[in-house]
Order: C-alpha cells, then structure tokens, then sequence
C-alpha cells in the first residue's frame, strides 16, 4: 500500500511536469525533442562486494559495479525533460553455506553468489540556473525503477531466487551539448527502495547463511541491492536525435 | 605637354561631376563608383576578419569616388619617379570623420575623410600620403600592443611604433615628397592640422540667433560666458603614444625642409577649387557620419559653421533639424548622456554649443526641433525622414499633454494688457451655448501668456500665425488619437503572417581571447557556426532564409557566365554600405525613434520588408582558475569527483553577449528585440543556437518580445 502511494504521487509529480508545456514557447532544442542515451552507473563497492570480489581491500573504494542503462528522453519543456530507461546489472553477494551430506561428507565455507538484474524506470529532469536549457545545463533527476533479479548460490547446491525491488532516486549532474547533437553528462546519484533506508545497512558485513534456507534470500539480496542503489555516480553519451 | 592636358582634362571632368553632385548635396553620401580594386575584391571574397575587410564589412571603405580620384592624382604627384611602386598601392578612403591614416602591409593606404576635411590645401594632404607610403616602402608592420604583457614590453613596442613614425616622416619627405612640386611651406600646416583636428571645421562663437527668434529667448545660464581656450600644448609626453609627440615631429620635418629649395613648388598641384570642392565633400560626409554615430552636438556645431559660409546649403539645414531631432528624443527618453558629453570635456567655441544642449530641457528641445522641421517640410515637401521625424515630436507633445492650446499666440514679452481678447468679444456677443463652443475651439482661439508660462510655451508662438502648421499639428494629434482607438479595434498585423518578407544581415560575431584581443580564427569559425544555426533554425521553422552576404559583394559564390559586371559590383557594393549605415544608425537610436537614413529595400532585397540582424560577443575566460583548482584537489581525494573534474576541465568556459533583432526597414522600428548575457559559462555555443532558435520561434508564432 505504501509502495503505491509513492508511484502514484511520483506519477503526479511527472504528469505535472509534462503538464507545463507552452505552446507559445519552445521546448525543443533547434527543433529536436529526442535524446537516446546511454549510461553507466558507477557504485563503490564499500559497502558490498561487485562481481570482481575484491570487497576486503581498501581498493573496494576504487572498484564499482556498473549498472548500464540506456534510455530514451523528451523534451517537454525549456527546463525540463522526461525518460525511460532500461537496466542491466550483474554484480554478487557472498553467502555462508553449511552442508554435511554433500558426498557424504562435511562441506562448509564462503562463496560468492551471482545476481543478474534487469529493470525498468522512468525519471524527470530538472534543469536550473541561466545557462541551462533542456538538454544541457546543471540539472537535477527524479527517478524511479523497478528492479527485477536472479540471484543463485552454486554451493552446496545451485539455489536461484527470483525477486523484486522498487526504489527511487534523486541525482544531480551536468549535461554538456557538441555540434547540436553530441550530449555527455555526469551526476551523482543518491537512491534508497522503497521500503525504506533502513535496510541498506543491515546487512552490511555479514553474509547469506545458504545453509539449508536458514534466511530469507530476497530480504537480503534486495538489501545487497540497495545497497548498490544507494549511492552512484554517472557517465552518460546521448545523441539528440530528432 | 600630353600629361598637362590629362591633369587638365580630369579636372574639369571632376568639377562637372562635383557640380552635377552640388545640386544633390541635399542627400549628399559618399559613394563607391566605377571598378572595385582587386584587392579590396580579394579581401571580400576570402571573408576573412582583419583590419581592411572589417571597415568594409561596416561598409565604411570607399573607391572610386571624387575623392578617391583627387587622393589618387596626389598619389601619382609623389611617386612619379617610382612606377613599380605606385602600381603596388590602392589608395582607399574611410568613412571616418577622424584625423588619421594607415598603410596596410599589401599595398593598401587607407585615407580617412577627417584628414582632408580638416586639410587647408593639397600639400597636406600630399605629406599624409608621403609618410604612409614610407610606411609601406620601409615594410613597417603593425605593431600589435598586447596590454596584458608586462609593462616594459609594452614601453618598448611603444618605443618601436615611435621610431617606425620617425622613420617613415623622413623617408616620406626625402624621398617622396621631395620628388614631388608639392611646396615645403605646407609642413607648419600639416602639423597644425594633427595638433587641432580634434575641433571643428572653424572656432565660431555659438550664436543665439540660431536657436533663439523674436518671439522667445532661453534664460542666460543656458549660455557659457567664457569657453574653455584651446590647449597649445604639443609637446606633451608621448612615452605611451605611438607616435612622436608632434613638437618633436614639427622639429624634425622643419630641420629636413628648413634648407631645401621651394623654388616652382606649390600648394595645389591640382586646382585649389577642386580642392575646396573634395573637402566640402568630405565635410559634409563628416557631417553625416556624425549623425550616423548620434554625436549629435558635433555634427549640428559642424554644420552651423559651415552654413555661415555657404548659407543657401540645404544640407546644413537638414543635418541641424536632424541633429535637434536626435537631441530632444535623448532628452525625452533621459538618455541624452549616451549622446552629449559633458561640456567641461570640451574646449574652444563649440564648448558653449555643448553647454547649450546640456541645460536646455526636453520640453525645450522638442519645439526647437518642431521649427527647424516644419521648415524643411515647408521647402521640402518630399523629404520623407524629416517629415516622419516632425510627426513623431508632434506625438510626443501629445504624450506630454501638450497641445497648441498650451502655447502662446504671443512673443514673450507682450504686455498682457496689451493684447486685444477679440475671441471673448465674439463669445460675449454669442447668445448660443454651441457657437461660444465653437469659437474658443483650439483653431480659432488666441492663447493669451500668463505669468506662469515657460520659456517653451512662447517657442511655437510664430509658426501658430500659418494657418497650414496649425492645421498640421492638429492632423497628427488626431492621428495620435486615432491611433490608440484602432490598436484597440484592429489587431496589429502579427509578424508570422510577413515571414515571407523576412531577410537576414549576415551576423555579427566576434571572439576576444582570455587577454581581450579578438581572435580572428575562432570570430570567423563563430560566424560560420551562427550562420549554419540561424539557416538550421529557418529551414526548421519554414522561414524563408534570404540573406546578405558579404562575400556575395565581390561576385562570390556565382560562376564566371552568371557573374554581374563591375558597376553591378559597385552598385551591390554600395547597397551594402548604405544597409550597414542604416543599421549603425538605427540600432543606436531609441526604439521609438525615426531613423534619418532612408532606405530603398527594393534595391537590397526586392521584396523584403523586416531585416533580420543578430550580433554576438564571446570571450574566452581563463581556464585555470581558483575553482578548478579546487576541483583537481577534490578530485584526488574522491575518485568520484574525477569525471565531472575531466568535464569541466576540458569544456571552455565563456561569457557571451547575443542580441536578435527583427527591424521594419520601412518604419525603422524595431518589432522585435531580444538580447541575453551570461558570464562564465559551459555551453555557450550550444546556449547561443538556442537563443537563435527560440528568437526565431517566437515571431514565428506571434512576434511579441
């Protein structure tokens, strides 16, 4: 119920914007609306191992996993614009497992398990300041996705879990524009789900007890997921298209 | 004997032109004629920003004309002995009412019309000449001062620009003008006429009689009892001057010429009438450039004092009213420091005609103009600016409340028990209520003065006795009224509906570098960017994207069977000149007022009506600066930070000013403006495409801004 409320007053919030079209004012750039872009989120992993497992160094804040997204964006005003996106991550969690009948004899140890996330989103784009001017300028983004996963555990037994996670997030970054066409963009980027921020931390240094189903899988991926959401920072390539 | 009657052939050839021009000098503009020189028609088709082909550009480089002709035949007087040379230079004249002249490093001598304008005979003009060709002959480049170099640099390229002059006033005497029957006696002349050509034609007092009549007389403290006397002082310290002071100047020429021969040697190789009549020319062009420039007390000071010479000159008279013009709608619009500078900043005669506009009010100036206007309108039913310009201080009267009613019928200094109230008789006898009305209607009704009336309110007192300016007035200030009841009646015709009527100036773009110095390369890749967004931005929208370009003056972009022939050139070339001015002088004016220039569109762009110009100013700003610092050191410390680091690392950051404006060149008036500035920015480019497309967009849709 929570969870709906917040879509539907995230929905206000874009139709709104969407709303403030002039007709007597151009909105567009040069007469182009369009933009495909494609960007890659950057998320330290200090908080939680990326796929390259490399979390118990100090490099873990050197290293990142990498949400791609491209998207498609509109212009729908001088300072505004709106999107959709698509999402593709891999990236993993470790868990502890347990086993004393594999082969007869007595597993235990720690591995890394796989998540394979696909998503979708939608997000408005708020340009401020004299010299912005939709699309380019400093901006600030409004966004929400929704997060679809397989996460699978190898050991002692290949275990897949298949989840959700809808979550939000507010970034703000600069969008430069070349010859007309060529936009290249970055922005930070900050997220929690929408079941709250709590979550994101509680988690934080332990691992999957794979054991037998001894916790629940989806409570702590969609954690190690928002984890990975809570903080970013993006590279973004677009082409104003038409 | 042969080159004798050549030089007397030309002349008289120049004296029937000069007379056939003397009868138009009432619209009197310098103009190219014949062919355009091929290296001015190289400068234009290579559309390359420097020196020679941005005077062009503004339409300030003449060839061809009298003067051109007169300056030419002096050119040829100096190097008679020196062929190979005088085939490598084009004398070209400038449209600038400054003292001062330049050789260009290809052969280009560039003459201003202030020089001969401010000459007192020939072999002035000779020396001028005599010294830029040694410019020229000595390879002498233009040194370019970099003001943000250190100190003694600068000293030091003063130093060079000094010895270069020193150089060429003692090549170009020896050498040139001593090959020359050019006089030695003009030198003493030559150096007065650097010293003062600041000043006016002549050091005349300002007369009263020229702004006062019997009918009224401005109060004492608008007159200056004692002007500021002219500064002697020519040995000033010219450590930071490119030239020598001229003291040292005077005293080196005069040590050259002191021992030479000035046997057979004159003043004017050429007639001194034709003299006489090349500097008129070039005064009365000084006049109308002044004008062009709004230096309004200047150009009316000039004319008066070249009126008193030649009072039947009704190029004077137009240039005074259109002065007065300029003068009182700067008054009303409380502008009038952007056109007159403080008196205190002026010395000699013309110190008091600044004095003058400075105290006179915008109620007094507005019916001084009205005067010297109805005048032209009573002698020059045709002239069709003067005509729109008195209209237009009528309007203004209107706007101040005023109507002829508020002026007196007397001169100032009737006594009131004087004056015979005939209308209160009529009244009096009247028994109908309507013809009482009647007779003290504004046409028929006598304004008696009270004690309370101003000096103004006597200034129309004569021209209310012609019953003809009574009923003028009276037309435009219904019209007025009628005016602001069919705004309210009929739309205005939108500017969407007359796109097809639009055509473009080719913009203005210009890129001063971190040091303020303009950089020709990226001003002209700037230029071909903004022309490319406003034809994008055209084709986008469906305006037609006519346009005028500079290079097309030279036959560019046409194959050699299409190419027009020379006079066409010249005649293109002209157009163009005559556009720039107008939009010099109507860009500088007030939105509401009425340009003096008039132009026929139908010449630069058949069909045309709305001028589309747009200018822009960019300049690059430091790239390493306190902030970026910061986000180098920021960066280290958070890796994060690194990409928008590399961002705005490598992105220029720029101020730009841009301004679009669409003009009504049958009006003058601007029907739609807009500008934007911002300083220190990312973006700037794709920010100014924008500002062209959204400005296009906007009339497209309805015109208002």
């Amino acid at each position: 119920m929570k969870n709906k409320l917040r879509l539907f007053l995230i929905s206000i919030l874009l139709i709104t914007a969407t709303l403030q079209i002039n007709a007597q004012e151009n909105s567009s750039y040069m007469g182009n609306r369009v933009l495909f872009d494609f960007s890659t989120t950057f998320s330290p992993s200090w908080l939680y191992p990326n796929f390259f497992e490399n979390s118990d160094h100090w490099r873990k804040y050197y290293s990142f996993n990498y949400d791609i997204t491209p998207s498609i964006e509109i212009i729908v005003h001088r300072k505004g614009s709106v999107g959709a996106l698509y999402h593709f991550c891999k990236t993993k969690f470790e868990y502890f497992y347990d086993d004393d009948f594999t082969n007869y004899s007595y597993d235990t140890g720690i591995d890394a398990g796989n998540i394979t996330v696909h998503g979708f989103g939608i997000f408005y784009k708020q340009y401020v300041g004299s010299a912005a001017r939709t699309p380019f300028g400093t901006y600030f983004k409004f966004q929400f996705d929704g997060f679809f996963y397989n996460a699978v555990c190898s050991l002692p037994f290949e275990q897949i879990s298949k989840g959700y996670l809808f979550a939000t997030k507010a970034a703000i970054g600069h969008d430069f524009l070349f010859f007309d066409r060529l936009r290249v963009s970055t922005a930070f980027s900050l997220g929690i789900p929408l079941t709250g921020w709590k979550g994101i931390f509680e988690t934080i240094g332990s691992s999957y007890d794979a054991s037998s189903g001894k916790s629940n899988v989806q409570g702590f991926i969609n954690n190690r997921l928002a984890g990975m959401y809570f903080f970013g920072f993006e590279v973004h390539i677009g082409l104003l298209a038409f | 004997m042969n080159r004798l009657l050549l030089t007397i052939i030309i002349a008289i050839c120049f004296l029937i032109d000069l007379q056939s021009q003397n009868s138009s000098y009432l619209n009197y503009h310098l103009q190219s004629e014949g062919h355009m020189p091929a290296i001015l028609k190289s400068y234009i088709e290579n559309d390359k920003t420097n020196f020679v082909s941005t005077l062009c550009r503004e339409g300030k480089i003449v060839y061809g004309s009298p003067v051109n002709r007169y300056v030419e035949q002096i050119a040829d007087q100096l190097l008679i002995n020196e062929p190979t040379l005088r085939s490598e230079i084009t004398i070209l004249i400038i449209k600038s009412p400054i003292v001062n002249a330049f050789a260009n490093h290809d052969g280009i001598l560039l003459v201003d019309i202030g020089i001969i304008a401010q000459a007192s005979n020939e072999a002035e003009i000779a020396i001028t000449l005599s010294h830029e060709i040694a410019h020229y002959a000595l390879k002498h480049t233009h040194i370019v001062f970099d003001y943000t170099k250190k100190s003694d640099v600068i000293l030091a390229k003063h130093e060079a620009s000094r010895e270069q002059e020193n150089e060429a006033d003692t090549k170009g005497i020896e050498h040139f003008y001593a090959a020359s029957k050019y006089s030695y006696r003009a030198f003493e002349g030559f150096y007065d006429v650097l010293q003062y050509g600041y000043l006016p034609f002549d050091n005349l007092p300002f007369e009263r009689a020229l702004i006062e009549n019997g009918g009224y007389v401005f109060p004492e403290a608008y007159f200056l009892q004692n002007v500021k006397p002219i500064s002697n002082r020519d040995d000033y310290l010219d450590t930071l001057s490119t030239h020598p002071n001229i003291a040292k100047r005077r005293a080196a020429a005069n040590a050259i010429v002191k021992n030479k021969d000035n046997t057979g040697r004159q003043l004017f190789l050429q007639s001194e009438t034709l003299f006489n009549e090349i500097r008129s020319l070039c005064r009365l062009e000084c006049i109308n450039q002044w004008l062009i420039q709004h230096d309004y007390v200047n150009a009316y000071y000039n004319a008066f004092v070249l009126q008193k010479e030649n009072p039947d000159n009704l190029f004077y008279q137009n240039a005074m009213a259109i002065a007065l013009y300029g003068l009182s709608k700067h008054k009303t619009e409380h502008s009038y420091r952007e056109v007159i500078k403080k008196y205190t900043e002026f010395e000699g005669e013309q110190q008091a005609a600044y004095y003058f506009f400075e105290k006179a009010s915008k109620l007094e100036l507005n019916p001084l103009a009205i005067r010297a206007l109805w005048k032209i309108q009573k002698t020059q039913p045709d002239n069709i600016p003067c005509s729109n310009m008195l209209n237009d201080l009528i309007k203004d009267l209107t706007i101040f409340n005023l109507s002829l009613s508020e002026f007196s019928d007397y001169p100032m200094g009737t006594l009131l028990d004087t004056i015979q109230e005939q209308h209160k008789a009529v009244d009096q006898t009247s028994n109908d209520k309507y013809g009482r009305i009647k007779n003290n209607s504004p046409t028929v009704q006598k304004i008696k003065p009270t004690d309370n009336f101003k000096v103004f309110q006597y200034m129309l007192c004569d021209l209310k006795q012609d019953s003809s300016f009574r009923t003028y007035f009276q037309q435009i200030q219904n019209t007025v009224a009628d005016e602001k009841i069919l705004t309210v009646l009929l739309p205005s015709k939108a500017l969407k509906e007359e796109m097809a009527k639009f055509f473009f100036m080719q913009p203005f773009y210009t890129h001063y570098n971190k040091n303020g110095i303009e950089d020709e390369k990226k001003s002209n890749t700037g230029l071909i960017a903004t022309e490319k967004a406003l034809k994008k931005s055209a084709k986008r929208l469906k305006i037609n994207y006519n346009t005028i370009k500079f290079k097309d003056l030279a036959g560019g972009g046409r194959s050699s069977c299409e190419l027009i022939n020379e006079n066409d050139i010249t005649a293109l070339y002209n157009n163009y000149c005559n556009l720039q001015e107008w939009i010099f002088n109507a860009f500088g004016i007030k939105e509401d007022m009425v340009p003096h220039l008039s132009l026929d569109v139908d010449q630069i762009h058949p069909g045309s009506r709305y001028l589309v110009v747009s200018g822009t100013v960019v300049r690059q700003e430091k790239l390493v600066s306190f902030f970026k610092i910061s986000d180098i050191v920021f960066s280290a410390i958070c890796i994060y930070a690194a990409p928008f680091t590399l961002a705005k690392f490598f992105v220029p950051v720029q101020s730009i000013a841009m301004d679009l404006s669409v003009v009504d060149i049958t009006t003058g008036k601007t029907v739609f403006v807009d500008s934007d500035n911002l300083y220190k920015k990312h973006n700037v480019p794709a920010l100014h495409h924008a500002f062209i497309y959204d400005c296009l967009y906007a009339i497209k849709k309805g015109g208002e801004k």
